[in-house]
């Protein structure tokens, strides 16, 4: 396939169905080499390990999610069955639990404490605003430890609008604990990105493109460090004259700040290895798209760009936040998805929640075939991929945070065994998997949330 | 004596709502005496529920308890409605209110009792099928807990402590564009701030993650790019055009993002300002019909460039470039249209359909034109003009500079600090703009711009309280109002030490000017909601009418109430209380109001069968709905959470399963099936606060049109509050706020303004400035006048050292003993 004269009338699908071909794909190329200097774990054919973990809201109607078998011989039920073609690569684990998604004496709130607790495994403080708390996600303490391998430490993604919902969230608990599954730390939640636009530049614009920033662009960059050096000096000063609480808020700029600088130095080493931002061959999004099926898959596209090109290895993709109520008119349902999960058994809702539910899962077999078609080495980027796709609540009615919906999907670069349904003992923590997994990226952690130990049989 | 529903105490709501305890009495003729010292003699029944009066506003008088002792007063109470559960070696929920060691140690418990207070208010408890207290004696045991677990001191009113905020998004957009003056708005590119207490400029919530950093740096690199011109050379222009200038074909739907085109041709008159080749971009979608996608024919200045076939999915956008030449600048057609429309159009519910296509933006480039520096540039180097040399001059558009963006002057170490940034960028080779471009670029990674820091002597002592500097006051008042920086005015009063004396003058001066806006469009949206309008979806088949011009007007409508109350000063009680409402055409077709056309709003009075104020607004009856049916729980909560300060609790974390109970077919209108569901008494208790509100409105539908049947049954608007109040529809409804619930209106709407004004949640010791507000709101209760006691309260005018209030209280109780 050539690459197509963008003069031309091109549909952006047809870019995005070309992708795997025309754009520069890094582990069949030239960047082999420089890239297995950088990784920590490698696998398959020099191509890293990635790491990536997605949240779908307000539980699953479980009766059509969960296989009656076990092991390789089990028969998956209807809301799964979009992943028929992909299902060597998927695994189910049932059992799993997040008891501190749980009330625990704090009252109502389950759908700000399962979307909080979905990553840290904490039980988060119930506060409206004056002192969050919950702790570091899964995929921050890898991105703390692995993250400098690539350009982005992270990344952190969603299919959420950007204007949020005005008033109160769930229940007297901020909505930072429902709108974030990512955590930097047990203050600082890491914003997901749902406008495709902007993500795309993350990845793939460099400065080197705005025509406003043409000029004195290599005096610019080369001034970067006195500026933060000052800032930095100045932020320190005015720490040491704030109160404990503000001191908080300066920890958080001086964060930011040491990691700014940090990616700038990536991008100037990635740059100088010629691996700097891809260029990928798709059209830059105009924003945020008003079909929400066209919205989620090209979130997706950029995800699997994003792990493909290697710009990084970590990510997380709140699908839409827990108590999410949108309705879904296209696929046939009307009301409100938080609405229907309360279905008080009514057949008809639990049928309208396991539509949505397979709609969810039609657009993660989307997301795993594009992955699958996407070659590096001696395999595909799925092969080399560790997903864990659930929801801190099983069935919506209940408020339920055992027995929750778990798909594990990817090869993991040789170290996972996926195409089966695997049991655990009720109650067994969703975090114990979580250790598993960064043990598979080099990643050292005795202990997340309420972890007892590592997953097996994954 | 009168006797209402208990709203004192709202303290409970701390957690949930952000609204604040109210008073123990108000509107009384004597403030400076809270608690009368003479018991004043207690009602023996509960009282009558009488219908109505609808008359003039009638203040509501609280019971008013004298001192209270816990063994005579409370003890009683709990042994007779809270032991049996809760005591005597029982701790059902794991709560015993008998287990502490000593009462001392008892009202030591906050947390406890806030639980307690949330519980006997809303009468969660006890459960509907235990015994119940009277009125009078839920009340007597939230003002002993009031008055002893959460006791203030009102001679030494704590000011609370708000944590730095950082600007958010809307503040950043708005302080960029008042500090430089560019035509950008970098937080666009941000990402989306949290929010709480109902508002998203709450500073402990504005955390700052690492993407924002990345972010800021970015920004500010670029708004100086566009701020200050170093490169002289020629560059392309970008043209948009307004698709809302087009003319000819379907104009219906028309938005700044959408223009639909079909086989007549649409035009519009480009102004192409030099001589040169310009690319075009257009971004179209369209539909197949018949197997075909639409054919795009364009056309430049009566020259068909192309027609081209778009790919008719659904989910794509086409993108289509061309490039055209033109000889000389000046005015020219470009022409769209569909060239392949049926020959026989399809019938779709008995209208015809046709092939269309609709136009996402078209964008034009120029050739490189010769640039000349913005005026932004002007303005930032004015300060250095005139200086001896070039080391003064960058100091001082440093200095003027760092002042507007820091709020406050710049020390002189400061300056040469930023001077130090200029002198690396000049060694690096960067001439003398360049150097001052590249030290003001730190200024706006600063954390004294990017945040609003408060210094204080002596942060971390819980006693130390002080008023705030004259700065500070400045940039607290124009981020309340204004959303945005002080001005120049401000800063000279800040400058003079004049500012607070001045407070009358320059609130009155703030609130006339356009950037008062912001109240509008910061405050009211996320106050009443409004902002949730960009996010409803009405189901299309139950509400064919919804379109997002009807979704627009509505929030214009509810955003111009709010506006004139501002603009003109009138009484906040309007946002209940107006008998006018603003339409457009589309909106008056909504409320059936006749004689109105066209897109402007014109101030309009309602018809009889809608009732003035909120109540009536499409907005909150469509935000408070599901997508196929009115949600009387969702009016309802809203009406007591926004309106009236007295949230419910949340539901229980496991919500029983009420079809298992009702297996029953529920038939009826909306109202009936619910009645009939309410069975269980966990439930009951807090709904009966809710649905009756919500049942009030059912004359309303899904999206706020008027209605009288629902399921083919006529619609019962009746209802009756759990204070007793009984009412007869909406306007019944609006006339018990008005009169008996005047008083909570009042306070919560000092309740949500001040926690707006501060940027932090109420805590229980605020109530005595919420009730300081709301007293001078019984009198006076302009607009103006609930900013300026909002102004002019403690928590806004001082700040404390960091600790809780115990730790506040018990400091300044030690201060005093200590010599």
């Amino acid at each position: 396939m050539h690459i197509p004269d963008k003069s031309l009338n091109l549909p952006r699908r047809s870019f995005l169905r070309g992708l795997g071909v025309t754009m520069a794909l890094p582990f069949l190329e030239s960047m082999i080499p420089s890239v297995v200097k950088a990784a920590a774990a490698s696998a398959i054919g020099g191509a890293p390990r990635r790491l990536v973990f997605m949240y779908l809201p307000n539980g699953m109607d479980m009766e059509n999610w969960t296989p009656s078998g076990a092991g390789d011989k089990f028969e998956l039920p209807s809301t799964l069955q979009p992943l028929t073609p992909i299902r060597q690569q998927v695994s189910v684990l049932s059992g799993l639990a997040h008891v501190n998604a749980r009330a625990l004496g704090d009252g109502a709130g389950d759908h700000a404490r399962a979307n909080a607790c979905f990553l840290t495994g904490v039980h988060v403080r119930k506060t409206s605003g004056a002192d969050i708390q919950a702790g570091i996600s899964a995929d921050q303490v890898a991105a703390l430890q692995v993250g400098k391998n690539t350009r982005l430490p992270s990344l952190e993604l969603s299919c959420e609008p950007t204007t949020r919902q005005a008033g109160s969230c769930d229940s007297g608990y901020a909505c930072a604990y429902q709108h974030n599954i990512s955590w930097r730390n047990e203050n600082t939640p890491m914003p997901p990105i749902g406008d495709p636009r902007l993500v795309f530049d993350r990845l793939f614009t460099t400065s080197d493109e705005d025509p406003d920033l043409m000029a004195g662009r290599a005096l610019r960059e080369s001034c970067r460090s006195s500026i933060l050096d000052v800032v930095r000096e100045d932020a320190k000063a005015f720490q040491k004259r704030l109160g404990a609480t503000d001191r908080r808020k300066m920890d958080e700029y001086l964060t930011g700040l040491r990691e700014t600088e940090v990616a700038i130095q990536q991008q100037a080493k990635f740059k100088a290895e010629n691996a700097a931002k891809p260029r990928p061959a798709m059209e830059k999004p105009e924003g945020i798209p008003g079909d929400m099926t066209e919205h989620i898959r090209i979130m997706y596209d950029l995800l699997a760009l994003a792990l493909q090109t290697d710009s990084t290895r970590i990510a997380s993709m709140m699908v839409l936040h827990e108590g999410s109520n949108r309705p879904y008119p296209f696929i046939g349902v009307t009301d409100g998805h938080h609405d229907l999960s309360h279905h008080g058994n009514s057949a008809e809702k639990k049928e309208k929640i396991a539509k949505i539910n397979r709609f969810h899962i039609e657009q993660v077999a989307y997301l795993l075939t594009k992955l699958q078609s996407m070659k590096e080495g001696f395999g595909t980027v799925l092969d080399n991929s560790m997903i864990v796709i659930g929801s801190g609540i099983a069935d919506g009615n209940a408020h339920a945070h055992h027995d929750l919906p778990v798909l594990l999907c990817g090869g993991g670069g040789g170290t996972l065994k996926p195409g089966r349904h695997v049991r655990y003992e009720k109650e067994t923590p969703m975090t114990n998997l979580y250790l598993s997994l960064l043990d598979r990226i080099g990643v050292k952690a005795d202990r997340l949330g309420d972890s007892s130990g590592k997953l097996e049989r994954i | 004596m009168k006797t209402r529903i208990p709203h004192f105490l709202g303290l409970l709501l701390l957690g949930f709502s952000g609204c604040t305890p109210a008073p123990v009495e108000r509107a009384d003729e004597n403030p400076a005496t809270p608690v009368p010292a003479t018991p004043t003699p207690e009602p023996t029944t509960p009282p009558p529920a009488k219908p109505v009066a609808i008359a003039e506003p009638e203040p509501a008088e609280p019971i008013v308890f004298g001192a209270l002792d816990f063994t005579k007063d409370v003890k009683p109470l709990l042994d007779g409605y809270c032991f049996k559960c809760h005591g005597n070696g029982k701790k059902k929920g794991g709560l015993a209110l008998d287990a502490w060691t000593s009462l001392e140690v008892a009202v030591q418990d906050q947390k406890t009792w806030k639980h307690v207070l949330e519980a006997v208010r809303t009468g969660e408890m006890p459960p509907d099928d235990e015994k119940q207290p009277t009125l009078v004696e839920r009340e007597k045991m939230m003002a002993w807990i009031d008055r002893t677990v959460f006791a203030v001191d009102p001679d030494h009113p704590d000011p609370g402590r708000v944590t730095m905020r950082r600007l958010n998004r809307v503040e950043y957009n708005n302080t960029i564009r008042d500090l430089v003056g560019v035509d950008f708005q970098p937080a666009d590119d941000f990402p989306a701030d949290d929010s709480g207490y109902g508002f998203d400029n709450i500073g402990d919530v504005l955390s700052l993650p690492p993407v924002l950093f990345e972010r800021y740096l970015a920004a500010a690199e670029k708004v100086m790019s566009l701020a200050i011109l170093n490169d002289h050379k020629p560059r392309p222009d970008k043209i948009y055009v307004d698709l809302m200038q087009i003319e000819g074909g379907p104009k219906a739907g028309t938005t700044s993002v959408a223009r639909k085109i079909d086989e007549n041709e649409s035009t519009i008159a480009l102004e192409l300002p030099v001589a040169g080749e310009y690319a075009i971009k257009l971004v179209a979608e369209s539909e197949k019909l018949g197997g075909e996608g639409a054919k795009l024919e364009w056309k430049f200045n009566g020259q068909t460039l192309r027609t081209t076939e778009l790919a008719g999915r659904k989910d794509a956008k086409d993108t289509l470039k061309a490039t055209v030449r033109v000889e000389k600048p000046g005015s020219y057609p470009f022409t769209l249209r569909v060239a392949n429309p049926l020959p026989n159009p399809e019938t779709k519910n008995g209208r015809p359909v046709n092939r269309t296509l609709t136009v996402r933006q078209i964008m034009f480039t120029s050739p490189p034109q010769p640039v000349k520096a913005p005026p932004s540039q002007y303005k930032i180097f004015a300060p250095g003009r005139g200086q001896p040399n070039l080391e003064l001059a960058a100091k001082a558009i440093l200095a003027d500079f760092g002042r507007r963006a820091f709020r406050r002057p710049l020390a002189a170490t400061e300056v040469d600090r930023f001077f130090w940034i200029a002198k690396q960028a000049e060694k690096k080779g960067a001439n003398f703009e360049q150097a001052v471009q590249t030290a003001l670029t730190a200024i706006l990674v600063s954390p004294h711009f990017l945040f609003r820091g408060e210094l204080q002597a002596d942060p971390d002592n819980p006693r130390a309280t002080t008023p705030i500097n004259e700065w500070n006051l400045a940039a607290r008042l124009s981020y309340f109002l204004w959303s945005t920086m002080p001005d120049d005015a401000l800063f000279a009063e800040a400058a003079r030490g004049t500012l607070r004396k001045n407070l009358p003058v320059q609130v009155k001066r703030m609130l006339a000017d356009p950037k008062a806006d912001a109240l509008v469009e910061n405050y009211a949206s996320q106050w009443l909601q409004t902002r949730n309008l960009k996010l409803v979806q009405p189901d299309a088949r139950t509400f064919p009418e919804w379109d997002q011009a009807l979704a627009t007007a509505m929030q214009r409508e509810t955003e111009l109430l709010f506006q004139r109350i501002m603009r003109e000063d009138r009484s906040v009680l309007e946002i209940v209380g107006a008998d006018y409402t603003f339409v457009n055409e589309r909106l008056a077709r909504h409320y059936r109001i006749a004689g109105v056309e066209g897109e402007a709003f014109v101030q309009v009075k309602l018809p009889e069968d809608r009732p003035g104020g909120i109540l009536g607004h499409g907005s909150f009856l469509t935000l408070t709905s599901n997508p196929t049916r009115t949600s009387p729980v969702k009016r309802g909560k809203y009406v007591l959470e926004n309106l009236l300060g007295t949230p419910p609790p949340p539901p229980p974390p496991e919500v029983p399963n009420l079809d298992d109970k009702a297996r029953v077919e529920l038939v009826g209108t909306l109202r009936q099936r619910m009645e009939q569901h309410r069975v269980d008494p966990n439930c009951a208790s807090c709904h009966a606060r809710m649905d009756p509100i919500g049942f009030g409105l059912e004359q309303f539908d899904g999206i706020g049109a008027r209605r009288d049947r629902d399921e083919g049954a006529a619609i019962d608007p009746t209802g009756q509050l759990v204070s007793g109040e009984k009412f007869q529809g909406p306007a019944e409804l609006r006339t018990i706020l008005l009169t008996k619930k005047r008083g909570d209106f009042l306070r919560c709407s000092s309740e949500k303004m001040l926690t707006y004004a501060l940027g932090r949640g109420l805590e229980f010791y605020d109530r005595l400035a919420v009730e300081k507000i709301t007293r001078s709101l019984q009198k006076e209760p302009s607009f103006s006048n609930l900013v300026l006691e909002v102004v002019k309260s403690v928590p806004f005018q001082m700040r404390r050292g960091e600790g809780d209030h115990r730790q506040y209280t018990e400091g300044r109780k030690t201060a005093a003993v200590a010599p």
